[in-house]
């Protein structure tokens, strides 16, 4: 994608990839980016994933009223990954070959004693007490080879300068529990838990930790017998809980790492040991904490089920407020101190929100049904508090998303103008341009203010057609893509660049050590956006990227989630098959977007859906629109 | 039934006294990352990781501040018209504190743990070049309680550059001269672990007294007394081509010179500027190491091909150095400073090109010598090309003596260069003003801001 839309707009990618001595044409000579023809065409990445999941079970009833039962559960796969850059690829110019083979091992095992018994005619009682054990073992080898001996030739073996490397991800964890339920009268439900966990990654002082919790549930309507067909069914229900979590692997003790010496700029290359006929370490960038305690996650939570109409509305409603305490945070320090990152209890964030759903069959008529779902979720987000001595802590690679006291998580911090105290801009008196703030500061909330799925069914005889809308409001996306090709003219934006404007604000008085002081004259002077009359350029004036202020973006979005149509053949005509059913379905995904974000789509995110980080949009790309059939067949 | 009863009930207290007093050994420890490792191991790390940030990021700064190099995309751009953001010093921050200093302190702390003063000597050379050219660049820098982490300080001073200059760097050299001396280093001593000097203890001892040398003759601006100072330091000092400070890469692809990576990586982002390419005579047999026709990089150049060096401190410089002394110093000595400007010369030619001076071109230099005003001006024009891609030495000069007469690069004016004019420090990282706030100097960048040895 970088590649792609930083290609100035004379020269045509299409025009060829490759030039006849075998190297790269791209417009910037083959160097940075490559040729999106080149990076289809010549530069593979695979993945081949075997995954096997099992269980067994063994299960003794020794009275009517007690079982025992164990269960051990093995989750193991592997995965090759094969990252291969051409000779003459833009990143590593004498071709590459990454060969990657992750092994992982999951094993879990429960004993359970479970006891149940009416305690009366009206009490029924659910008492178990377990033991869990869980183990993860990961294994991570990897053969980097670089310099190949000929174009297109992968072989690991053809590469003249091969690094190996070999990782290990591991954990054990112990754990006893024990769950009480008491049922009154299928009136009241009542629920206490206790669990203790031992866990191999936090520091053996520290490494037990105990988590209770307790919930009820009141069926309201079974008490005072309501049987009703406007109201048909309410429930409901509150609960208090803690659950604990232990840490990652190996951040408890210091180590050294097999050193690979480069900057920013040349990543992935550099010096990468062994090198130059020898082997070297330095500290590794992370610093062990021996210190660390697991963290504690308290939830309070209540609710409501109801039911309508005898079940065809049905409501459900919840509110929750989670705090988690000691967060596990892997926190910046001063790279002067020696290390980099460390692993420390830092953090108390908490999370309050509102889940609702609304499910309602609104007709049903015979062959003919249409039903309806509206889930609505509200979430806000809260940094409570941070570990003493902690400023704030930089979650995505760029520094552009942090966590701060008393701020929403992942505020955008960034480049911003420079303000007066009644927050209009200060310009500068020599070039009629905002001036920028020396220092950065926050200037933006990726969260959103709510997001709302509408799902919609109809259903006609065997024909079933089904489609999500997909609606967020809020929620500002950081916009990188338009702030560098805004710098390189050819965002839509920089249309204007030739027209006269008048920036709002105040004039800025430049002092004797360098500062700006903001005066009270307003701005009238009259420059030309694009400096096309030898003033400063507007677009170019921040940077590369420009300021981080004028890329971030509301990124509120509606959007056609899926839809898919299903057809269930008639059962008659499979009466001579050898099967019970057969359905065909077509199925399309993200088939529209309505956003006004200028960007590809307010999505996407540069470090993948699962990070932490959320609306980072870099030359990401798009989400794909996809279409299936799907063939569904029963014996 | 109540005898299965009993025992399973058993197995369960017994695993819970089990995992009660559970020990999960080293389970949590990373077999990639080994806790113990030799000096031997961390030395070569310690060396390359200090030559590629001089040799890549602080000349590139150096060049582009200096009209060596022309920022033409992404940050090198902004960098090259003064737009030099805190943000675009984090990297060689941590690249300085963490992957060089911190392993060359590590060597430290081991040699003095182990008894290897040999060990010892080394690293604290290395540990003066890496503070000295951050001091230069920087001005005031966390030294004296950096590298504590470990002992749970995660807010390092910062040392005065005064006090770096007049008293830490020069007993840090000093230290480092003794232990080289030492007869015996019983826990050890450099050898081919050593890509520098090969475990050479005389050559780092020569090293040593060069940074002492040039860290006393930088204070002339402040202090005209350092001239005399630096001449007495030059006996001990580097005495040929071949003692040269500096680190030789290697040719596979896993061991490149960085200059030669950016080149690269990122080649599109620099060039060579105009006034550069410009300011070799046409008898300079050196332009083609460094220049590729008009303004282009020369690939396999001097300085960037991918076994090339980078020179940390060379004989070339010692001899401008005792040049520029002779000619600054209280009873100036025209005569004894042109021979040493042309022995300095004539060492760049040999280093770069193999041959000597063209007749023409030592024709030319002793003519413009004999015209100029200003024979400083004819000296640090020299100097210039000689010290290009030799760490910051340019714009050290620069800022010492206003030479060579750079032209102003035109919109250079910005929030944190108000003045429009060329920088005279680099703005302090911005992990140091969030994760260090009460030490850093100043939270707000200004590149115009003159430190110590500047004023």
């Amino acid at each position: 994608m970088l590649g792609l839309l930083r290609t100035s707009p004379n020269f045509d990618n299409g025009a060829g990839y490759l030039f006849e001595d075998g190297s790269q044409r791209s417009y910037r000579g083959g160097s940075i980016y490559d040729n999106p023809y080149f990076t289809v065409n010549k530069n593979f990445t695979t993945d081949d994933v075997n995954r096997i999941i099992g269980y067994s079970q063994l299960s003794y009833d020794a009275f009517p009223w007690l079982n025992f039962t164990y269960r051990i559960g093995v989750d193991t796969y592997s995965d090759e990954r094969l990252f291969r850059n051409d000779i003459n690829s833009s990143s590593v110019q004498v071709g590459q070959a990454i060969n990657q083979t992750i092994n992982s091992k999951d094993i879990n095992s429960d004993f359970l004693m479970t006891i149940k018994k009416d305690v009366s005619e009206s009490i029924g009682l659910n008492f178990t007490v377990g033991h869990n054990y869980f183990s993860k073992d990961v294994s991570i080898n990897r053969i980097d080879g670089q310099g190949l001996a000929s174009p297109g030739f992968f072989n690991i073996a053809s590469a003249t300068a091969v690094n190996v490397s070999e990782g290990v991800t591991r954990r054990k964890l112990y754990g006893v529990f024990g769950t009480l339920t008491l049922n009154i009268a299928e009136e009241l439900f009542l629920n206490l838990s206790a669990r203790n966990d031992w866990s191999s990654t936090l520091p053996e002082a520290n490494n037990s930790f105990f988590y209770p919790a307790a919930s009820i549930g009141w069926d309201f309507t079974n008490t005072f017998n309501i049987d009703n067909p406007v109201f048909s069914y309410g429930k409901l229900r509150a609960s208090w809980g803690q659950v604990g979590n232990d840490a990652p692997f190996a951040v408890t003790n210091n180590g050294f790492s097999q050193s690979r010496v480069r900057d920013g700029w040349t990543n992935p290359q550099g010096v990468i040991f062994p090198a130059l006929g020898i082997n070297a370490f330095n500290p590794n960038f992370l610093l062990g904490n021996d210190q660390l305690k697991a963290e504690t996650t308290t939830t309070f939570e209540v609710g409501a089920d109801l039911q309508f109409f005898n079940g065809r509305v049905g409501l459900d409603v919840t509110y929750f407020d989670a705090t988690t305490t000691d967060a596990i945070l892997n926190i910046d320090i001063p790279s002067a101190s020696g290390w980099q990152q460390r692993a420390v209890n830092s953090a108390e964030l908490r999370n309050s929100g509102i889940e609702a759903a609304l499910t309602a069959n609104i007709i049903s008529s015979g062959a003919f049904n249409y039903d309806a779902t509206l889930n609505f979720t509200r979430i806000r987000n809260q940094v409570e508090k941070l570990a003493e001595g902690i400023p704030f802590i930089t979650i995505d690679p760029f520094g552009t998303q942090r966590i701060a006291e008393g701020e929403p998580y992942g505020i955008f911090y960034g480049t911003r103008f420079l303000r007066d105290d009644q927050g209009r801009v200060v310009i500068n008196p020599d070039d009629g341009i905002p001036f920028e703030d020396p220092n950065e500061g926050i200037v933006g909330d990726p969260n959103p203010d709510f997001l709302l799925g509408f799902r919609n069914t109809f259903s006609y005889k065997g024909f079933r057609l089904s489609f999500l809308l997909d609606i967020r409001r809020g929620g500002d996306v950081y916009n990188g893509t338009k702030g560098v090709l805004n710098n390189f003219g050819v965002g839509a934006e920089t249309l204007d660049r030739n027209e006269t404007v008048v920036f709002d604000g105040v004039l800025g008085q430049v002092q004797d050590d360098g500062t700006v002081v903001p005066t009270e004259q307003v701005n009238t002077m009259e420059v030309v956006k694009g400096g096309t009359d030898g003033g400063t350029n507007f677009y170019m004036n921040y940077g590369f990227v420009n300021l981080t202020e004028l890329t971030i973006e509301d990124g509120s979005w509606i959007r056609l989630r899926d839809l898919s149509l299903n057809y269930d053949l008639p059962s008659q005509w499979l009466d001579s098959s050898p099967f019970r059913g057969v359905s065909v379905g077509f199925i399309a995904r993200n088939l529209f977007l309505i956003t006004d974000y200028t960007g590809i789509d307010p999505e996407t995110n540069l470090t993948g859906a699962s990070s932490n980080v959320q609306g980072y949009d870099y030359f990401n790309n798009p989400n794909t629109k996809s279409y299936g059939v799907s063939v569904g067949l029963t014996f | 039934m109540k005898k299965y009863l009993i025992r399973i009930c058993s197995l369960i207290i017994t695993l819970t006294v089990f995992v009660s007093a559970c020990e999960f050994g080293d389970i949590n420890v990373d077999p990639a990352l080994p806790t113990d490792v030799s000096m031997a191991a961390l030395l070569p790390s310690g060396e390359t990781a200090v030559s590629w940030v001089v040799g890549g990021e602080i000349v590139r700064f150096s060049g582009l501040l200096t009209q060596q190099f022309r920022g033409i995309n992404a940050q090198q751009e902004d960098n090259w018209r003064y737009l030099i953001r805190e943000a675009d010093t984090d990297g060689m921050w941590q690249r300085m504190y963490h992957n060089s200093l911190n392993t060359v302190n590590s060597v430290i702390k081991q040699a003095e743990a182990q008894n290897a003063p040999h060990y010892l000597g080394v690293a604290e050379v290395l540990m003066a070049t890496g503070i000295g050219n951050f001091a230069d660049a920087f001005g005031s820098v966390p030294y004296s309680t950096a590298f504590e982490g470990d002992e749970g300080n995660f807010t390092p001073n910062y040392d005065e550059q005064q006090e770096l200059y007049t008293n830490t760097i020069p007993q840090l050299l000093d230290d480092a001269i003794a232990k080289l001396s030492a007869d015996e280093s019983a826990g050890g001593s450099p050898g081919a672990d050593d890509l520098i000097y090969g475990g050479d203890l005389d050559l780092w001892i020569k090293a040593a007294n060069s940074l002492k040398l040039r860290y006393t003759f930088q204070q002339g601006k402040r202090d005209p007394a350092a001239y005399e100072a630096a001449l007495a330091l030059l006996p001990s000092a580097i005495s040929s081509n071949l003692e040269d400070y500096e680190m030789l890469f290697g040719s596979s692809a896993n061991e490149p010179n960085p200059q030669y990576q950016f080149t690269q990586s990122r080649s599109g982002n620099m060039r060579m500027d105009d006034y550069f390419v410009n300011t070799f005579s046409e008898n300079d047999t050196r332009k083609p190491f460094f220049v590729d026709g008009e303004t282009e990089f020369e690939f396999s150049g001097y300085y960037t091909s991918i076994n090339s060096p980078v020179v940390l401190m060379s004989y070339v410089e010692v001899k401008f150095i005792e040049a520029e002394s002779h000619l600054q110093k209280a009873a100036s000595d025209e005569a004894a400073a042109k021979a040493a400007l042309d022995e300095a010369v004539a060492a760049s030619f040999i280093k770069i090109t193999g041959s000597p001076v063209p007749a023409a071109y030592q024709a030319e230099l002793d003519a413009n010598w004999a015209a100029a005003s200003d024979k400083l001006e004819v000296l640090i024009n020299e100097k210039y090309i000689a010290m290009y891609s030799q760490s910051l030495i340019p714009w050290n000069d620069y800022r010492r003596t206003g030479y060579p007469d750079l032209e102003i690069v035109p919109n250079g004016v910005n929030a944190f260069n108000t003045n429009g004019e060329i920088p005279r420090r680099l703005p302090y990282p911005q992990e140091e003003r969030l994760l260090n706030p009460t030490n850093i100097p100043t939270s707000t960048p200004n590149l115009q801001d003159r430190f110590w040895w500047d004023q």
